[in-house]
């Protein structure tokens, strides 16, 4: 997978690619690859090719979304290029919406813990607030550290085995 | 922008009002591939430890490279060949074209993430100014 976006080699004017696409892969993903031929919209011309168990993926995700008038056909050895772009960009909206969430978290928090840590440290806030720094740092303390257990037990939680799994 | 999606680093920075630039052959790849209406093909999936020829001949099955004697690239987005030594693939790809294909060296890149060219049996680094433009090329 690795080259699929980046390389830049110019190859033969009438150059047909393979191109391989998995259920992990997004809008973005197709596009760049397939921009490895320059020449896309003249002579350059790819087909792309999934795998079966991929394809049910595919379309349990489109059905899900979409209903189903975007299943796609099992029996098919040829799958409609439309509902392939339909399942990457709904793919990519699902992998976009949550790596922006994990950013938009990640942008936050150092700007709260710099309000949070400038308060604790004030000079002023303390006296003239009456801040009580003991009980506020209780409060804002996971900012600054993970708080975990001592034992195992309080570190990774106490696993649950079905009773009908019980072997004696 | 490549399209990429954002991480924390690269996230838009709220007080700075920045405005993604967009990238224009996204948009210019997605119209040549609306136009072109690509092919989708399904196949059996590849098994774990099969091998890379029994994976290539079902990626390439009915393919144009059996077919048409176009010369052929192969871009791995869905990680059909991964931990496929690239060269097995050339010489794969070598061996399998059509006798009267044009298909008479390949570019590809090597374990070390160089670009090499296989031709006539032999390995050697792919250098821009040593190729011969006339003589078909694939990767």
């Amino acid at each position: 997978m690795r080259h699929t976006t980046g390389s830049d080699l110019k190859v033969h004017p009438q150059t047909v690619a393979v191109l391989t696409l998995s259920k992990s892969s997004i809008l973005r993903d197709l596009l760049q690859s397939a921009w490895r031929l320059r020449e896309l919209d003249r002579d350059h011309s790819v087909t792309i090719i999934v795998t079966e168990d991929d394809v049910k993926i595919m379309s349990d995700l489109l059905i899900r979304f979409y209903g189903e008038s975007e299943r796609i056909d099992k029996n098919n050895p040829i799958v409609d290029f439309k509902k392939i772009l339909l399942y990457l960009a709904t793919n990519e909206a699902m992998k976009s919406a949550e790596v922006n969430d994990r950013s938009i978290r990640g942008a936050q928090r150092p700007r709260v813990v710099e309000q949070v840590y400038d308060t604790l440290t004030s000079t002023t806030a303390f006296q003239e607030y009456r801040v009580d720094f003991f009980n506020a740092f209780e409060k804002v303390k996971g900012f600054f550290s993970s708080p975990r257990g001592q034992k195992p037990h309080e570190r990774y939680g106490i696993p649950i085995v079905p009773i009908d799994m019980w072997i004696f | 922008m490549t399209g990429t999606l954002w991480n924390y680093e690269s996230f838009l920075k709220f007080d700075e009002h920045q405005k993604p630039i967009p990238s224009d052959s996204l948009v210019r790849t997605l119209s040549a591939l609306w136009k072109g209406s690509p092919q989708v093909r399904v196949v059996e999936a590849p098994e774990p430890g099969k091998a890379l020829r029994d994976v290539l001949n079902k990626m390439l099955e009915g393919s144009e490279f059996q077919s048409i004697l176009h010369p052929l690239s192969i871009i791995d987005e869905g990680g059909f060949l991964k931990g496929s030594d690239n060269q097995e693939v050339v010489e794969f790809m070598l061996e399998n074209a059509p006798r009267d294909s044009k298909i008479s060296q390949i570019i590809f890149y090597d374990a070390h993430n160089q670009l090499q060219m296989m031709g006539d049996g032999i390995v050697r680094p792919y250098v821009k100014q040593e190729t011969d433009r006339t003589k078909s090329g694939a990767y």
